[in-house]
């Protein structure tokens, strides 16, 4: 309640015409503090009107003819109030205005400790479960058969920005697990694209280009790093750079609010309170410290995840019935099924119970997100060196230099296609009759069709020699159960058309124009999806 | 970081001035983080004519925290401390990001003058006790008088 002043009194200008029709803010967490509040309430009464001094005194709330509105952004600050009164409220006998104003300058000074890095290292899961071990029973269970399924998870610094940095480190990571150089370009010049859009949400474009600087060095350097596999320790460095990932942040989280402006009839429904969706940003979105909620998720995965084809997964740990932590998905269903990967998270939402707030310890945090990985979610483990001797014969392969142009192991099997010189063979003069559209032995190898890996720039060679696709395509067709039947009854011209394209370099993922020219028209498609929203 | 910045919004200022803010300069050559803006009075309110200096101290890790901005004219304002010129305003505090700039900080705090302000919880009690009573008459004159002895004439 005491926090309605607060919020109130920090004059926004936006506010100021716009009158919210006497919401009530519904939230049954809250009811029987607030109950409490108001039986504290008529003995600080005091008729003291002096700046500050009152978003202690709870009583105030009494002169205030709004009290009905309260903003979501307030609650977190409703917690520490309440927080402070649960400590404080019971002496206030009648305390002069100068102590007030002292208090509320304490209490308001105040700021939760915050531990650990940033960002931390992958662990594993088993010290969640041994974390949990002396909690209460439904923890125990859903901790104990987390590793199952996740077996490692990474910190985060619950520091109020701890959900937005989760899902900043899992864009990166899974462009990283991804291993196209390519894609780190496209999500450059994708990101750098959405500035117009920050421009038509009314942010300066040459205010936020600093910020935006270091999202784009670092998708630079972490593209550099994958050559010599230092991405990782890159952005994990980068990600403790207090300074570099504060300016990370700021720029996803403005990208998140102008997105929400643009788009405003897709988010406008799930906004409480009543308020419009620039009192929204402004209150949860782009102030430094505010956590990611449940609109603001959504509206950064439409933003940041899906249109680079992530996946997003919220695991929610709570004490809710179960025996497993409940997980919910947020695909990017409306970008055709492109997919490139998953960030997971784990959230730990903030039990509220009185011990907790008279502690008053760690209440900048309504909840907590880490990151989680499954094992398909890792880097694949670079082979050891202690293998035994017969096994690294085998693995030899793996240590050929030209491994690193990211070739998958099955080219090794295409006659032509070997390691050593892709090249010559896309060159070869006698491009018609080469083994590689010759024989049909390697089609029968690799029974799908060939999922158009990165191959260094074909493209050239196959536009100067274009007699050969003709011959080729009679070979090229895979056994017909595998394929879609329109392409078989194509005339023979399509077919090459569509046999170009398939071996055409490209990211890794089938076909697909433009991952961004789409942005406008999916987000009229792009409903939200969680569960959370309906209730 | 910080300074970089700072020298950036300056010079950014300097090529396109604001409406609002008729003058942003530093205090003196050698210190970047102190600096001065004299604010325009908006139009067509009590406010009008009046020309406002600002002090700005700039916190070392700005912009991740939000300047400290006081009146040094006085101005008679429900959120603006008389005395002190502390300004009620919470871009200043809470709802900061580092996505504004000075300028647009400024234009912020005279779009505070302009709209009239939040009087149920006043900086300035005297003018909000006019406002909560409903004398508009009486707190717009007396706005003039204070924009009149303190802000104009210079």
């Amino acid at each position: 309640m005491a926090s309605q002043h607060q919020q109130a009194h920090h004059f926004n200008p936006q506010w100021y015409f716009y009158q919210p029709p006497g919401q009530v803010y519904h939230d049954p967490v809250y009811a029987p503090v607030d109950y409490r509040v108001q039986q504290v309430a008529p003995q600080q009464q005091t008729p003291t009107h002096q700046h500050q001094a009152f978003v202690t005194a709870a009583g105030f709330t009494a002169l205030r003819p709004q009290q009905q509105r309260l903003p979501v952004r307030t609650r977190q600050q409703t917690r520490h109030a309440r927080a402070t009164m649960a400590s404080e409220g019971q002496q206030h006998a009648g305390p002069s205005e100068d102590e007030m104003a002292e208090m509320q300058k304490l209490s308001n000074e105040y700021e939760p400790e915050v531990k650990g890095p940033l960002v931390g290292q992958r662990q594993s899961t088993n010290n969640l479960t041994t974390e949990y071990a002396s909690a209460d029973p439904v923890y125990q269970a859903k901790t104990t058969n987390l590793p199952q399924k996740y077996s490692h998870y990474r910190t985060v610094r619950g520091d109020g920005s701890c959900g937005w940095r989760a899902i900043a480190f899992g864009y990166f990571e899974t462009l990283i697990n991804l291993g196209d150089g390519n894609k780190f370009l496209e999500e450059e010049a994708r990101l750098r694209s959405l500035m117009n859009t920050c421009t038509a949400a009314g942010y300066d474009p040459s205010l936020l280009e600093d910020f935006a600087e270091e999202t784009y060095t670092l998708l630079r350097k972490v593209a550099n790093g994958m050559q010599d596999g230092t991405a990782e320790n890159a952005l994990h460095e980068t990600f403790n750079d207090d300074y570099v990932q504060n300016f990370i942040i700021t720029h996803i989280r403005t990208l998140t609010a102008a997105w929400m402006k643009t788009h405003s009839q897709d988010y406008i429904p799930w906004v409480v309170g009543g308020s419009s969706i620039d009192q929204y940003c402004e209150q949860s979105v782009t102030p430094v410290s505010s956590e990611l909620e449940h609109l603001s998720l959504n509206a950064l995965k439409d933003v940041l995840l899906s249109p680079a084809g992530i996946t997003l997964e919220v695991l929610y740990l709570d004490r809710s019935h179960g025996k497993e932590v409940n997980m919910h998905r947020f695909s990017p269903v409306n970008h055709g099924g492109y997919d490139i990967g998953y960030i997971r998270l784990l959230y730990r939402p903030l039990v509220m119970n009185d011990s907790f707030l008279s502690r008053s310890a760690d209440i900048s945090n309504r909840g907590h997100y880490d990151i989680l990985y499954m094992p398909s979610d890792l880097p694949p483990v670079p082979v050891p060196a202690a293998v035994p001797t017969y096994l690294q014969y085998a693995s030899q392969p793996y240590h050929e230099p030209v491994y690193d142009l990211g070739l998958p192991d099955f080219m090794t099997t295409i006659p032509g296609m070997s390691y050593a010189n892709p090249h010559q063979a896309w060159v070869g003069s006698s491009y018609a009759d080469s083994d590689f559209f010759g024989s049909s032995a390697p089609v029968q190898q690799c029974p799908q069709p060939i999922p158009a890996p990165a191959v260094p720039a074909p493209q050239p060679q196959m536009q100067a020699a274009p007699v050969y696709v003709p011959a080729a395509t009679a070979h090229l067709v895979p056994p017909p159960t595998q394929m879609p039947e329109e392409l078989v009854i194509r005339t023979v011209p399509q077919a090459n058309v569509s046999s170009h394209q398939g071996f055409a370099p490209q990211s890794t993922g089938p076909f697909r124009p433009s991952t961004w020219q789409l942005e406008a028209d999916m987000s009229q498609h792009t409903p939200l999806q969680t569960a959370i929203f309906r209730k | 970081m910080a300074s970089k910045r700072l020298i950036k919004e300056l010079d950014m200022f300097n090529r396109e001035p604001s409406s609002a803010v008729v003058e942003l300069a530093t205090v003196s050559d050698e210190d970047l983080f102190h600096l001065r803006a004299v604010l325009k009075g908006p139009d067509e309110t009590a406010y009008e004519g009046g020309l406002f200096i600002l002090s700005i101290s700039i916190p070392s890790n700005y912009p991740s925290s939000p300047p400290e901005i006081y009146f040094q004219t006085p101005c008679c304002h429900p959120n603006v401390n008389f005395k002190t010129g502390e300004i009620c305003l919470d871009l200043l505090k809470t709802s900061w990001t580092p996505a504004y700039g000075v300028v647009s900080t400024l234009e912020a705090v005279q779009q505070l003058l302009s709209a009239g302000g939040e009087p149920d919880s006043p900086l300035n009690i005297d003018l909000a006790k006019l406002l909560r009573a409903g004398d508009l008459v009486g707190a717009e004159g007396l706005v003039r008088l204070y924009t009149r002895l303190y802000a104009m004439g210079r």
